[in-house]
């Protein structure tokens, strides 16, 4: 940021040292000041025009001509009037990184010299010249000052954008602390701004469940439109790391192929949190049989080794599947599953007691018959069925549980043995919460809700 | 070892000299390695900061010193006393020193107020908050919200 003060004079200083070899003595002297003071008349009526039309195309070109850029040192016009302005102009002139940034900087010169100059009869040159020049510049200006003449400035003061001028790092990482849909929604602010969100690392949290299905009628049109969205977002996207994929709309097995490349993107970017959420949308019925299905694909990957959570709702994902994931995923926590036909039994059990798994939620699968746990750390379990399902589950080894919610037909009621009735051993966890809703109260799915310091059956 | 009653000499852009404690003008990561590079022995110009932002910086570091011993809560809602001070002129610079000084929690702290600043706002409020000149073409623009039709029809 402080580029250009230090910005050393570079081949357009060595190559009026060559010519100032070969001239000599009083007749170089005198050609080079007879040459400034060309200069210096040019630029002064090249700056006046510049200011007025605010156009800097043809200025530019003109000081070029001029010989403006090059020459260095103390002979150079530009150093007489602001030594700073030849720095900056220096600079990015040798980069040619183009006219645009040249451009921009002979602006900036332009106030730099008006400042310098202290007024510019007719005219005014600070209002002027800061209505084009480009944000970005205004951190290379050196002189506090002469900013803070230009940000306090009465009539142009209040319409400075100092929020665009900041550095694109700067902008990037304030953009990481909003939202996608929030960071997404900056892109319309400004050219500037457009293309900032490449860089967003925070959560890619695409969740459209509120923004969308405002109408059934449309929802073909909105799935392209969201599918296409998410494509492009990821074929520009730069950052490295993620910290999260959510998917959440109504998508199926028809989109497999588009979700497919999105899971493997994020994985790559060592995402930490998975979640699909493929509900459909109100008035489409769709037949479970539709509905995504997660392959073999990722769960045996290695890349999911950095997943600490899994979320899959309305994916149909089967118990083989699963399993291999918790296999693969050393640090995974957060398992949920729902609406998945495919998923009959389901087997949480770590192949060795580094299973990690902490929480564990499994929901509205209608298939399921069987659920068997064996987590040494799992805290909480969470089971959700329908009416007139039942479903054997089968607690092992939970040393950890704490928190149990079950809704649903158990099969422990046929169990005459009471102390069989529930998985024996709660009987030894810490049990805190136990929430159990049977099928009978509809209405309610927590029927009760007691605390226990400790549970004895 | 420097003792850490050793005093730090930073000079601001506008002339304006602090002497500042060591263990306070660490917090910037920048000059603590001034520090370790034994280079902050005479005063340090700092040709883009001004002594009114400097000030602020050092304030914002002595509290942080100061409050070392003090919970987490209180230290947040110091810092959030300190943030809401802040006119939103003064902030760009803050973070542009912050960043320039490495005073990660002050730039972190920075950055936040301007996404709180940013959140909940449509891009109009957003563009008339920070001035930001629109310079899209109406069918330009059209065209990217278009793109991004999901986070755009907001309802929430």
């Amino acid at each position: 940021m402080f580029a250009s003060n230090i910005v050393p004079r570079r081949a357009s200083s060595d190559a009026w040292d060559a010519g100032g070899r070969q001239s000599t003595g009083m007749t170089g002297i005198t050609r080079r000041t007879a040459q400034d003071e060309e200069s210096e008349a040019l630029l002064g009526q090249f700056f006046h025009e510049f200011l007025i039309s605010g156009k800097v195309d043809g200025s530019l070109e003109k000081l070029k001509s001029s010989g403006a850029f090059e020459r260095g040192g103390e002979t150079n016009v530009f150093v007489r009037t602001s030594k700073s302005i030849v720095d900056t102009l220096a600079k990015h002139w040798t980069t040619t990184r183009g006219a645009e940034i040249v451009a921009m900087d002979l602006s900036m010169a332009a106030i730099k010299y008006c400042f310098h100059c202290q007024t510019f009869p007719g005219v005014n040159p600070l209002g002027r010249a800061a209505k084009i020049v480009l944000p970005s510049t205004i951190e290379r200006m050196p002189k506090k000052k002469f900013r803070k003449y230009l940000y306090n400035s009465e009539h142009d003061g209040n319409s400075i954008d100092r929020l665009s001028g900041l550095p694109q790092d700067l902008l990037v990482r304030i953009l990481c602390l909003l939202s996608l849909k929030e960071a997404l929604r900056t892109c319309v602010l400004s050219r500037k701004w457009r293309d900032l969100c490449q860089f967003f690392s925070g959560s890619l949290n695409f969740d459209a469940s509120k923004t969308l299905k405002s109408d059934p009628k449309k929802l073909l049109k909105e799935r392209d439109g969201y599918v296409e969205s998410i494509n492009r977002f990821f074929s520009s996207h730069k950052a490295g790391t993620i910290d999260e994929l959510r998917v959440c709309f109504d998508l199926t097995q028809q989109h497999k192929r588009y979700i497919d490349r999105w899971i493997e993107i994020a994985l790559v970017k060592k995402c930490e949190r998975l979640e699909l959420d493929f509900e459909p949308c109100r008035l489409n019925h769709r037949r479970d049989s539709e509905n995504y299905r997660l392959g073999h694909k990722f769960s045996s990957s290695s890349e999911t080794r950095f997943l600490t959570g899994l979320c899959l709702k309305h994916v149909n994902v089967s118990g083989r599947i699963l399993e291999s994931f918790l296999s693969n995923c050393p640090l995974l926590e957060t398992l949920h599953v729902s609406h998945s036909e495919e998923l009959t039994h389901i087997s949480v059990c770590g192949s060795s007691l580094r299973l990690k798994l902490k929480h564990l939620h499994v929901s509205f699968c209608k298939c399921i018959k069987s659920i068997e746990v064996c987590a040494p750390n799992l805290v909480t379990f969470e089971y959700r069925g329908e009416e007139n399902m039942t479903v054997h589950i089968d607690l092992k080894y939970v040393p950890h549980l704490c928190d149990v919610s079950y809704a649903g037909q158990w099969d422990f009621p046929r169990v005459n043995d009471r102390s069989k009735s529930i998985p024996s051993c709660l009987a030894t966890s810490q049990l805190v919460n136990l929430s159990i809703s049977i099928p009978y109260t509809p209405r309610s799915t927590r029927q009760s809700n007691q605390n226990f310091q400790t549970f004895d059956a | 070892m420097a003792s850490t009653l050793k005093k730090i000499i930073l000079k601001s852009c506008d002339g304006k000299i602090l002497e500042v404690e060591e263990a306070v003008a660490v917090q910037s990561q920048m000059i603590k390695n001034m520090i370790e590079d034994d280079c902050a022995n005479e005063e340090i110009p700092l040709p883009d900061i001004t002594g009114e932002i400097l000030s602020m910086i050092i304030e914002y570091c002595k509290m942080h010193v100061d409050g070392e011993n003090n919970s987490n809560n209180e230290l947040i809602a110091r810092d959030a006393d300190f943030i809401t001070r802040v006119d939103l002129n003064t902030l760009y610079y803050l973070i542009v020193a912050a960043n320039f000084l490495n005073v990660k929690s002050l730039l972190d702290l920075t950055c936040q107020r301007v996404a709180d600043i940013i959140k909940g706002k449509s891009p109009e409020e957003i563009r008339l908050t920070f001035n930001i000149k629109n310079d899209f073409t109406p069918e330009e623009e059209e065209e990217i919200r278009k793109k991004n039709a999901w986070a755009f029809d907001y309802k929430d």
